[in-house]
């Protein structure tokens, strides 16, 4: 009986190959979200292990009718869209300017580029200590021309604005950058083209470059969209979700019910919604956007 | 000899001896410093003026014991993170961890060891020299849980008034001795854009500590209960009474922003002289009176904390030292927590920082001499004020009351409603959080 070993072999071979990696995989993805999703089903108490027991959907049904959580839901919505949208023009604007420029180009683009350098901890710390109302120096430029003292992350109106300050500032570097590498691959024939048709600039830009840059630029707000729904060391250092509740995201929400509160069951729920919402939003992004995936 | 005669000869004799050794080993009362030779432990401590205090000292408890001591020291928000995963998970990486309030659920979930029986054996502690009745009652009282000693405290605090001497002197206010006097002084000491009236805690979590001895102060309760609490009372009209004086404080003389100002921007603030008074814990002393970091070092005053209708009732706090019941080194864990918060070494850590929770530190003519004896007599004095509850609930939900009752002295403050109705709300939502199993 010939066959069957071969056949055994041609399958072993590559499963051989593919092993470590599925092994890796899997403890380190599917275990934990498995866990995660056993979890929330649970009403867990890390100071009362013992008592720890299924409690089916006790802690979906809780949050359906938890106002933290909806407020939550509200805030981080509109952290993401607004921080993402000004993201995505910004980073538009500057990658066509540097496009645009002859000389230093490198030069430039490294500068752009810092924001991402830095070690977000540690840059995140130098905001907070910016946007003191009383000792920060930021009021102290505002001075100058008259303006102020604001509060910044100090006053419930003003600090998400801030934060969405300091992530635009951080992160709109990245979406400059995969715009920038997508507008040097675009075919020069069609633009040129389109110039000796006698197209304007905004026909150009809107009929051809961005059609064209669509399955690219979507794959940078894919990869911004699941970074902005996830933001949490910039919460976690400049407000903590304060003044009272607001700048408490989802992602701040689920860490404070986690590991402050240390309801672990009801943390897991508030987590695996939010990653439900993220594959909701990431799905729509690649179906809308046209983006290739592998 | 008969071999039944010469069995019995033998066990008489060892006995004897037996018998004659531990009555030796007791009557010395020697601790053998050196048994855990050449083993070692792993601190994990929060970044506090303690640890620094006592980061030079290890070397000569490791000289003294063998021991091999690493420290490793973490911003409070990560050291606690940390604490919680090692002691939770019983990894055992720590053998012994800076405790605070959250003594309550590490002793209830068997994460901590129960220190009583080391500090009753002969072999690790001797009991004359290491003096445990010296310990101020409200401090060593936050070590027990349901009677046991989970932790020794090494740090402690009480809420006093900081007051800048020169400019209640240039004003004509009087130092405020009661809460009234106190906010007739802020609000004439306030000069918007330049110095504040006063500084209080205002973030949420934060102000629950500094909050709770004004409610003691115009006799209210946090909670039914102290010791078992089973019903929020902080929405009495005495606590709202207490948190309308707080919020009024900061609403008509605090600085910009103060709903988010954690004890860092009120120290910073004041040591930059931007406010005329701050009340808080008596620790930051050190930090205001440091001439590298302050520019108000040696103008500033100090004073017990200002009576309430009721009295004044400081909030008071402590640090402690706990063991990991996953340590691996017991015993050597044990020697150090004997050697760090005994006498001679408390003495050195009082010299050195001003820290202190033993009666024999605070009597130190050396600490007297080199810290101001006003602070000395400030905190020493609100120290003595005997409170109705501990500084922190006893409960296990710890971190949803700071977040439930701190969230409503907050909202107060950012006038979101008034007092009242952001407590009544709050204690609505912690009755349901302690109804909860």
């Amino acid at each position: 009986m010939p066959r069957p070993v071969a056949a055994l072999r041609q399958w072993l071979l590559p499963a051989s190959f593919l092993a470590p990696a599925l092994i890796v995989l899997v403890a380190i993805n599917v275990v934990p979200l498995f866990y995660t999703v056993t979890t929330s089903f649970e009403d867990y108490y890390l100071p009362k292990v013992a008592s720890r027991h299924f409690n089916g959907l006790g802690n979906y049904a809780e949050l359906l009718a938890d106002d933290r959580f909806w407020g939550a839901l509200g805030r981080t919505l509109l952290f993401v869209t607004v921080a993402l949208a000004i993201e995505v023009a910004l980073g538009f604007g500057v990658a066509l300017m540097l496009i645009r420029q002859k000389r230093l180009v490198g030069l430039l683009r490294g500068f752009i580029l810092l924001p991402i350098i830095i070690t977000p901890i540690a840059v995140t710390f130098v905001w907070r200590l910016m946007f003191s109302p009383t000792l920060g120096l930021l009021n102290y430029f505002l001075s100058f021309i008259g303006l102020g003292p604001l509060e910044w992350i100090y006053s419930p109106e003003q600090a998400m604005p801030a934060l969405i300050l300091v992530e635009i500032w951080q992160h709109t570097p990245e979406l400059m950058l995969i715009i920038f590498t997508g507008l040097l691959t675009l075919p020069k024939e069609v633009i040129e083209a389109a110039v000796v048709d006698g197209a304007r600039a905004s026909q150009i830009f809107f009929a051809i470059k961005l059609p064209l840059l669509r399955p690219i630029l979507m794959v940078g707000v894919l990869f911004r969209t699941i970074d902005l729904f996830k933001t949490f060391d910039l919460f976690y250092i400049l407000t903590r979700g304060g003044p009272g509740v607001s700048t408490e995201t989802l992602a701040v929400y689920t860490y404070t019910v986690g590991f402050s509160f240390l309801r672990l069951g009801y943390g897991s729920a508030l987590a695996l919604v939010l990653f439900l919402i993220i594959l909701a939003a990431s799905f729509l992004i690649v179906r809308w956007g046209d983006v290739r995936l592998g | 000899m008969s071999p039944f005669r010469k069995g019995l000869r033998t066990l008489v004799t060892s006995a004897a001896l037996s018998l004659a050794g531990s009555l030796a080993a007791t009557s010395a009362f020697a601790v053998d410093w050196q048994q855990a030779k050449g083993t070692e432990l792993f601190l994990g401590m929060n970044k506090h003026a303690y640890t620094d205090a006592i980061t030079p000292l290890i070397p000569e408890f490791e000289k003294l014991t063998g021991i091999k001591v690493t420290m490793e020291s973490y911003a409070q928000d990560e050291f606690m993170n940390k604490r919680l995963v090692d002691l939770s998970s019983g990894a055992g990486t720590f053998d012994i961890v800076m405790m605070d309030q959250a003594i309550v659920q590490y002793a209830g979930a068997n994460w901590i060891e129960p220190l009583d029986s080391y500090f009753s054996d002969p072999k690790v502690v001797d009991a004359a020299a290491y003096d445990m009745a010296d310990f101020l009652p409200s401090m060593i009282k936050d070590g027990k849980v349901d009677g046991k000693l989970f932790g020794i405290p090494i740090s402690g605090e009480a809420q006093i008034l900081y007051y800048r001497k020169d400019l209640l002197d240039a004003a004509g206010v009087t130092v405020p001795t009661n809460m009234d006097e106190l906010l007739a002084a802020a609000v004439k000491l306030n000069k918007p854009g330049e110095t504040a009236g006063i500084l209080l805690r205002g973030q949420k979590i934060h102000t629950a500590w500094n909050s709770s001895g004004f409610v003691w102060s115009y006799g209210g309760r946090i909670f039914d209960d102290p010791m078992k609490p089973t019903k929020a009372t902080f929405d009495s009209p005495e606590a709202a009474a207490a948190i309308t004086m707080y919020a009024k404080l900061l609403q008509e003389a605090g600085p910009p922003g103060v709903g988010n100002y954690t004890w860092y921007e009120c120290v910073s603030d004041f040591q930059q002289g931007k406010a005329a008074m701050y009340i808080d814990a008596s620790v930051f002393m050190s930090q205001i009176e440091d001439p590298s970091k302050s520019t108000v070092a040696g103008k500033i005053g100090y004073a017990a904390m200002p009576a309430g209708p009721k009295g004044a009732f400081a909030n008071t706090g402590s640090w402690m030292l706990s063991m990991s019941s996953s340590s691996k080194n017991k015993v050597g864990a044990a020697l150090f927590l004997a050697w760090a918060t005994g006498k001679e070494t408390a003495l050195k850590v009082g010299e050195s920082a001003g820290l202190g929770v033993r009666a024999s530190v605070f009597e130190s003519p050396a600490v007297q001499a080199k810290y101001p004896a006003e602070w000395a007599k400030a905190t020493a004095k609100s120290m003595q004020s005997v409170n109705p509850e501990p500084g922190f609930p006893l409960i296990t939900q710890i971190d949803e009351w700071l977040d439930i009752y701190g969230g409503a002295v907050n909202a107060t403050i950012l006038k979101q409603a008034d007092a009242q109705t952001n407590l009544s709300a709050a204690a609505k939502k912690m009755d349901d959080v302690l109804a909860r199993k």
